[in-house]
């Protein structure tokens, strides 16, 4: 098994505390945080006949590969005959791949961070992108190998959300997704004849449809009443690279907390957001929260004079551009200049207050909400004699003990979750207690 | 799951029109903006509202006739308002004379009466006496996708064209009184002694005085009379500074003046780099006109002649 995969998901800390009086060191590995997010999807109102729920998270599939680059040339990248003790690419990477997924290349460091790059196919020791990798990523540079999620994953493949379903999409509450090459919404709808999710205007079987990660995607609600889902995944913590277009763009913001505009975009560096002396000169940035009808913004980065900074546009002396902002927000950028890429910081980010705000879950009137956490510890440290702990953060506390005696029956753990009255989101992590 | 059959028949006919529109006057390399001033030349105090919207149907010969005909009641008469009204310094910290400003509509009336039209900005002085109207003549209004995602336009009013108010280049707009004249058209026709239609064109002189139909139209002369007086002239200040005077029709703000000199009377004449400013000594006052000036240097080297170039931007 791979190495570098167990070095995705674990890291080791070094723990001091005290124990009946003594001092003992102990050893953790500490999986990276899943995060859970109740959404409360608004339906339509005689306000609002069209409402949208953006659903920018950056949440993802746990990484399946993390490795090095060894060869570069057009669109093929070639990994290293040779990557951790003595196993090959051939050893795990093919394996873990299933065909009927799309998976992508992100690049953590050097000159490419952030670069996602996605995968047509895997041969040998040769990835096959979809477009030809820019000059930028070289040998040396490490990347990870995740799977985009699918439709059917989010808003499950037979509708069991209750979305509001007809016979074409201008009949039906649709799930919008943001294509930034052609930049238009693409529309999704659950066919309520055919039982099955499909594009707009095309009669196939959309069930499985890709989110391409970091993808803007959205619900736009024709029918009335409140829906609840959850969404759920690992925290990714890699900056992002965002492929901007003259015009309009929207993607989801890597924020699994909480972040600022002024911390999320680069303003230095090779792929800042190009700024003037005004907004007409300046990438125009806007903020889509998934609880707000209202977007945020915009927000551009000045360069007039010798105080550069971040303003609102009508308001220079607003704050806005240091307040945190909905996780599960979608970055809309105006761009008047040429196309290029864009860097995202991916950091959290702890603000002072007021912290952002979501619909409390429950809800006055509803119940309380319970899931499950599946978690599959790393094989390479894998032994059923092992246990763990489960310990669980709101996002503004520190990480707080949930159990401390976790045992994985098989090679999988199942453990069921009450939904913490009067918060939306959660994060859990699992150490492996020695 | 729910089917939607009956209820979508309502809601497709309301589309959603949010929109937002950005506009700043802060100046960059490209577009060397000037402060936006009032006819006296003073910069446009904080109390100056700005309001975006369009002229449904309207010309921007019609927009000149209808402030000849009713001033700023008739201008606002036609407007249809985008978004709420802000001020002079907004996004500006609070400095007169220029603004930043973003505004937003949202609507579900998919009729909005400014779906399709240019895009204007009206500003006004407190008081309302002065006023000028810029349009973006290449960008327009449009209501959003039918899934309600909003289009958003970033401006700058250095690439707008003044209709009404006071040009004194191409980054420089001053509000004006409103216009007395009417579009050049409609002036032209009301002197019915000029029967002969060829005689009634831009460049013809029907009263031979040198100065084209346009030319009196934008100095505030008579065609039909070539004992009007001269609107230009050569002043010398208190301080002993020499300008190149000239009076011109108030409020028309598609008409642009440009000072031309050479050493010969027969040219060649090249544009003069001086630039242009509202004169705060009128010597006579007049509310169809506005008084403009250029520096021109006293105490000349050898013999210098300059003359007035105006040119129209009336459709």
């Amino acid at each position: 098994m791979s190495h570098s995969l167990s070095c995705l998901t674990f890291f080791t800390l070094s723990l001091f505390y005290t124990l009946a009086g003594s001092l003992i060191v102990k050893a953790q590995s500490v999986s990276k945080p899943i995060a859970v997010f109740s959404v409360h999807v608004h339906g339509s109102s005689t306000e609002h006949p069209l409402r949208t729920t953006h659903l920018g998270t950056h949440l993802t599939p746990e990484p399946i590969f993390s490795g090095p680059v060894h060869q570069v040339s057009g669109k093929i990248l070639n990994l290293s005959d040779q990557l951790f003790n003595n196993e090959t690419v051939e050893d795990f990477v093919p394996q873990n791949l299933v065909p009927a997924e799309k998976y992508y290349l992100h690049f953590m460091s050097d000159s490419a961070e952030g670069y996602i790059a996605n995968i047509t196919s895997i041969t040998g020791n040769e990835i096959h992108c979809e477009d030809d990798l820019p000059s930028f990523v070289q040998p040396g540079q490490y990347f990870t190998i995740t799977r985009h999620r699918r439709l059917s994953e989010v808003f499950t493949a037979d509708n069991s959300l209750g979305f509001g379903a007809g016979e074409s999409a201008a009949l039906s509450d649709n799930v919008a997704i943001f294509n930034p090459d052609t930049q238009v919404e693409e529309l999704f709808y659950f066919n309520s004849i055919r039982s099955r999710w499909e594009k707009e205007g095309v009669a196939e079987d959309a069930t499985h449809q890709t989110l391409r990660y970091p993808y803007a995607y959205s619900v736009i609600r024709r029918t009335p009443g409140l829906i609840k889902m959850f969404i759920r995944g690992q925290v990714s913590e890699i900056p992002i690279l965002l492929p901007i277009k003259t015009g309009l763009n929207l993607f989801s913001i890597p924020a699994w907390n909480a972040t600022t505009i002024s911390n999320l975009v680069t303003t230095s560096g090779p792929f800042p957001a190009q700024s003037g002396p005004n907004a007409a000169t300046s990438d125009l940035f806007m903020i889509h929260e998934s609880s707000t009808v209202t977007p945020r913004g915009p927000f551009y980065y000045s360069s007039a004079s010798n105080d550069p900074k971040w303003l609102k546009v009508g308001d220079s002396n607003s704050t806005e551009p240091t307040t945190p902002v909905d996780p599960l927000s979608t970055l809309r950028i105006h761009r008047k200049g040429a196309p290029g890429f864009l860097k995202l910081n991916a950091h959290e980010y702890y603000g002072a207050s007021p912290f952002f705000t979501l619909d409390a879950d429950p809800q006055p009137g509803e119940t309380e909400s319970y899931y499950t956490l599946t978690y599959r510890p790393d094989p390479f440290f894998f032994s059923p004699w092992n246990s763990y702990s489960l310990q669980s953060n709101s996002g503004t506390q520190f990480w707080l003990e949930l159990s401390d005696d976790i045992h994985v029956p098989g090679d999988t753990m199942i453990y069921s979750v009450r939904y913490p009255t009067g918060q939306n989101r959660i994060f859990y992590r699992f150490i492996l207690l020695e | 799951m729910k089917t939607l059959s009956f209820l979508s028949t309502v809601f497709l006919c309301q589309l959603l029109t949010a929109h937002t529109v950005v506009i700043s006057s802060l100046p960059d390399n490209n577009r060397p903006m000037e402060s936006l001033n009032s006819a006296n030349g003073t910069a446009l105090p904080l109390e100056s509202e700005v309001r975006v919207g369009a002229f449904p149907g309207l010309t921007s010969a019609n927009l000149i006739d209808a402030a000849a005909a009713g001033g700023l009641t008739q201008i606002e008469a036609h407007f249809v308002q985008f978004g709420e009204t802000l001020t002079i310094g907004t996004g500006a910290e609070a400095s007169a004379g220029v603004f930043e400003i973003v505004v937003r509509e949202t609507t579900t009336d998919s009729a909005v009466s400014w779906n399709g039209e240019v895009i204007s900005l009206l500003i006004t002085s407190p008081d309302s006496s002065e006023f000028l109207v810029a349009q973006f003549p290449n960008e327009q209004f449009s209501i959003d996708s039918p899934t309600g995602l909003e289009s958003l336009l970033s401006l700058h009013l250095g690439d707008a064209s003044l209709v009404l108010g006071q040009n004194l280049g191409e980054f420089s707009f001053n509000t004006s009184r409103a216009s007395e004249r009417p579009s050049f058209t409609t002036w032209i026709n009301q002197y019915a002694s000029i029967t002969d239609s060829t005689l009634r064109a831009l460049n013809a002189d029907p009263d031979n005085d040198g100065r084209s139909n346009f030319l009196e139209y934008a100095t505030g002369g008579n065609p039909a009379s070539a004992n009007d007086l001269s609107p230009t002239s050569i002043v010398v200040d208190s301080e002993g500074l020499a300008w190149f005077r000239v009076s011109v029709s108030a409020g028309i703000g598609l008409n642009q003046f440009q000072l031309q000199s050479a050493t010969e009377i027969d040219g060649p004449w090249t544009p003069s780099q001086s630039s242009v400013s509202a004169d705060p000594s009128p010597p006579v006052t007049n509310t169809a006109l506005n008084w403009l000036r250029f520096p021109i240097l006293a105490d000349q080297p050898v013999a210098e002649f300059f003359r007035l170039r105006a040119v129209s931007g009336e459709e």
